[in-house]
């Protein structure tokens, strides 16, 4: 039986201090998933506000086995810019290509 | 040759005003043909500072009295100001929060803050080679 299950969580438009309550919202642990992939092709901008939800969940992942990719899609790079400017680069396994988030994914398993 | 202009935002705000505040500059910054990438940081560093202002609001009300001032020289530099009549709190990094004042010194050329009365919070941004040359 194959315990493999990667939930998706989609973000899009601005994930900025407005939206934070929305935001914290979306990013709860789906049960039962092994790995989580946030969509993050639609997202048009992100703010520090986003950041420390990111990390948040990152960290309840961590401590729940799960692992996290995120994919920005090949036209958007501001996200990956905000966690550059952040000094965050080693937090997040961010991919522009939704193929390489699986592979990824895939690994933990392995 | 776009010489010497201004953009002056000035009114109570709530974190959901925020985006306003970030739209508004970047219809001023339009007019000089800087490129998105640039337009965008801009924009991220002038939010985290805003964000930073509401978010510290007084306790007494979720509303925060706050002033957006742009100015262009040319396009050889932007200065914008952000005003709030708030103590100035960023945050030191702690508990995943307290990134924005490290983004805004990554995007900026120049940061400096005076808490002399409230909190201004001026940032200097140099488009450099980032202007988009002639009108296509």
């Amino acid at each position: 039986m194959n315990k493999f299950s990667i939930a998706v969580i989609k973000l899009s438009g601005e994930l900025e201090i407005g939206r934070k309550d929305e935001i914290r919202a979306a990013l709860k642990m789906p049960a039962g998933a092994t790995a989580v992939l946030m969509d993050f092709g639609e997202i048009t901008y992100a703010d520090s506000t986003a950041l420390a939800e990111l990390l948040r969940f990152r960290a309840e992942a961590e401590s729940a086995g799960v692992r996290v990719a995120i994919v920005t899609g090949v036209a958007n790079q501001q996200f990956a810019r905000l966690i550059t400017y952040a000094g965050l680069q080693e937090a997040f396994a961010v991919f522009e290509a939704r193929a390489a988030a699986l592979n990824y994914l895939g690994g933990a398993t392995t | 040759m776009i010489g010497k202009s201004e953009l002056r935002v000035q009114c109570n705000a709530t974190p959901a005003d925020v985006k306003l505040f970030r739209a508004a500059l970047t219809s001023f910054l339009a007019v000089f043909r800087l490129n998105r990438v640039f337009l965008e940081d801009v924009s991220l560093a002038v939010g985290e500072v805003l964000a930073n202002a509401v978010e510290h609001a007084s306790p007494e009300s979720e509303w925060t009295d706050l002033e957006l001032f742009a100015r262009a020289e040319g396009t050889e530099a932007i200065v914008i100001d952000i005003y709030d009549r708030g103590n100035f709190v960023f945050r030191e990094r702690r508990d995943g929060r307290g990134f924005g004042l490290t983004i805004v010194r990554a995007i900026a050329r120049e940061v400096s803050i005076d808490t002399a009365e409230g909190t201004r919070v001026r940032m200097t941004f140099s488009p450099g080679n980032r202007v988009l040359r002639g009108r296509s």
